[in-house]
């Protein structure tokens, strides 16, 4: 069976006059909303990002998620991703621990080393440590989680001598994925350490990324750590409407506009319509199109990664209207995920 | 060995290549619509959907025909958006058999409403489809989709317009330098093109800057994955008057060479 969710970043991107197009208020009410429906219309998870930018409001994923959980039932509720890096482990498993009691155990983080930069100067960290940060934390995590007191020394944070970390979750362990992009070592590191794999394959064809969770898989097979505990999930940009071509010409305007402003940051070109079609094909990475279409593409990224077990939607990157995107979570719900149970 | 091109929007630079003096005496190009029954001693550069009529006497050449990945110059214009529309007829006005094939093969996937009835004179029809320049125009009323968009959306492989096809009795020069000269545009140069570009955009008053967006996306090159996505044309139409027809290919010369080899155990 796999899993379906959405993930959100609560985009609040600027109008045209360059001031919020709907104010932070009445972007997490509709979120909340979303988030509710999702809940309702048979989807599995919702997840939060975390940002740090003004069209982002993502930067507390722990608060947002704990709303969702008091409000929902069902849902799975993670991170998409913890920065962890840039964050402290210990306040980290707290926040998330407490979120764990507060939905009855149904939380989940999915950390990673950040594709955007900005937490590092924000929290007086030096970007060359990028990756050294990630592996400390995680290991301070990960011994955080699988011991109640605990002693650990590390290069970036103040030593524990054995003190209790609080509260305790209800799951045990409580689920930590690893969210990775595109470099071979965060595949490797995950399998090694046996945790679960969250790919993001925002562009691009998704079956080049087989390599990746083959070697993902292998060292954790290295590693003694057995199959089934060896879980692959899939992030990716989507949104479904009602027909392929509803779809495609309602997400490629927005979507071109914030990977286009996106790419001006990181010196990449403009967003071509070539090249969004080319992505929205069979093979592509973007999850766009008619419910039937949407789901025979997962079914094939499925066995092009060897199997997933989740796939999530990031939809609100693309700027639409929150009735659209209730609607596309319906059709997720009712029409997507019957057809890939 | 004559070649005949079919001028069209897609062959503008094969055709304008074309009307220009024979480089060399093995292939001599001229601009027309091919007959399989008074051409079978020609090349011929033959739009897809017409290639059943073709099978008997010529064979395919993989590497060499017409191709994009963008807009391919059929269009469907609608008063609506056609997805709004519940029971569409569909209205093949003078098109060709190309147009109605790649119709057939994704209105239904990317509009999500069956095709109700199609017909060659416009009665009852909300949809219209139309080919060439005027697919190219931005509509005074309502919605104009190209099809080829819908097409690669939906397939991930391009729209092989034009297959070439060469005689069964061509010998390999002749396949090959026919072959070249597909490939290459009949070496039109970038002067040539442009002036082909604006000659067209004259009689059809597209803006040249639409015309040359357009044009860059076709290639004259085919891949031997190609092939599949000129037969999947047939195959996803089901059309009962144009099934996918069976047809003999041009062996690959890469194919059929065989490396020197030294056989294992030899004592060499």
């Amino acid at each position: 069976m796999i899993q379906v969710g959405i993930d959100t970043f609560v985009a609040a991107f600027p109008d045209a006059a360059g001031g919020m197009a709907i104010g932070g208020v009445e972007a997490m009410r509709q979120l909340l909303e979303r988030i509710e429906l999702a809940d309702r219309g048979g989807l599995d998870v919702v997840g939060v990002g975390e940002h740090h930018r003004r069209e982002f409001l993502d930067s507390a994923p722990a608060v947002i998620l704990a709303a969702a959980a008091a409000r929902t039932e069902r849902l799975r509720l993670t991170s998409a991703v913890t920065v962890l890096s840039a964050a402290d482990p210990v306040r980290v498993f707290e926040s998330f621990a407490t979120l764990d009691l507060i939905s009855g155990g149904r939380a989940e983080l999915v950390v990673g080393r950040g594709s955007f930069v900005e937490a590092f100067p924000l929290f007086g960290l030096d970007l060359h440590d990028y990756d050294e940060l990630f592996t400390e934390k995680l290991d301070l995590l990960l011994a955080i989680r699988d011991n109640e007191h605990v002693r650990w020394t590390g290069r970036f944070r103040p030593p524990l001598t054995g003190q209790g970390v609080y509260p305790r979750p209800v799951q045990d362990p409580l689920p930590i994925w690893v969210g990775v992009g595109g470099t071979p070592r965060s595949f490797a590191r995950a399998g090694a350490l046996g945790l679960p794999l969250m790919v993001a394959v925002i562009g691009g064809e998704t079956h080049r990324f087989a390599p990746l969770v083959a070697l993902y898989r292998e060292a954790g097979r290295r590693a003694g750590h057995p199959p089934e505990r060896l879980t692959v999930g899939l992030h990716s940009l989507g949104y479904v409407a009602e027909t392929t071509r509803e779809a495609v010409e309602g997400f490629y305007p927005g979507y071109a506009r914030t990977f286009t402003a996106i790419g001006k940051e990181r010196g990449s070109p403009p967003v071509t319509r070539a090249g969004f079609d080319a992505q929205s094909g069979p093979t592509g990475a973007l999850l766009v199109g008619s419910p039937e279409e949407v789901a025979a593409k997962i079914l094939r990224h499925n066995d092009a990664l060897g199997g997933i077990s989740r796939v999530t939607f990031q939809m609100d990157t693309a700027d639409l209207p929150h009735e659209t995107l209730m609607r596309s979570i319906e059709l997720l719900g009712t029409r997507v995920t019957p057809l890939l149970r | 060995m004559r070649l005949i091109i079919p001028e069209s929007l897609l062959t503008t630079y094969l055709a304008a290549a074309a009307e220009r003096p024979p480089a060399s005496e093995s292939v001599i190009p001229s601009v027309g619509v091919g007959d399989p029954t008074t051409d079978g001693d020609a090349a011929v550069l033959v739009a897809t959907g017409d290639l059943g009529a073709w099978v008997e006497t010529h064979r395919v050449v993989p590497t060499a025909g017409v191709a994009t990945t963008g807009r391919v110059g059929i269009a469907l214009g609608t008063p609506v958006r056609a997805d709004m529309i519940d029971e569409p007829v569909v209205w093949l006005r003078d098109v060709s058999t190309t147009a109605r094939l790649l119709v057939r093969a994704t209105y239904e996937r990317y509009y999500g409403t069956p095709v109700v009835g199609w017909t060659t004179t416009g009665e009852g029809a909300q949809v219209v489809v139309v080919e060439g320049v005027e697919a190219l125009r931005p509509p005074e009323t309502g919605f104009r989709d190209d099809v080829g968009r819908a097409w690669f959306i939906l397939n991930g492989v391009p729209v092989v317009t034009h297959l070439l096809l060469v005689p069964m009795s061509a010998d390999r020069p002749e396949v090959d330098e026919a072959t070249r000269w597909v490939q290459e545009t009949g070496g039109l140069d970038k002067e040539r093109r442009r002036k082909a570009r604006e000659r067209l955009a004259a009689i059809a008053g597209i803006p040249a800057a639409e015309l040359i967006e357009f044009l860059a996306a076709v290639r004259t090159t085919l891949e031997p994955s190609d092939l599949d996505a000129a037969k999947l044309i047939f195959q996803l139409a089901r059309d009962p008057e144009h099934p996918t027809p069976s047809f003999a290919v041009v062996e690959l010369l890469d194919a059929l060479a065989e490396p020197d080899r030294v056989p294992d155990g030899t004592d060499e």
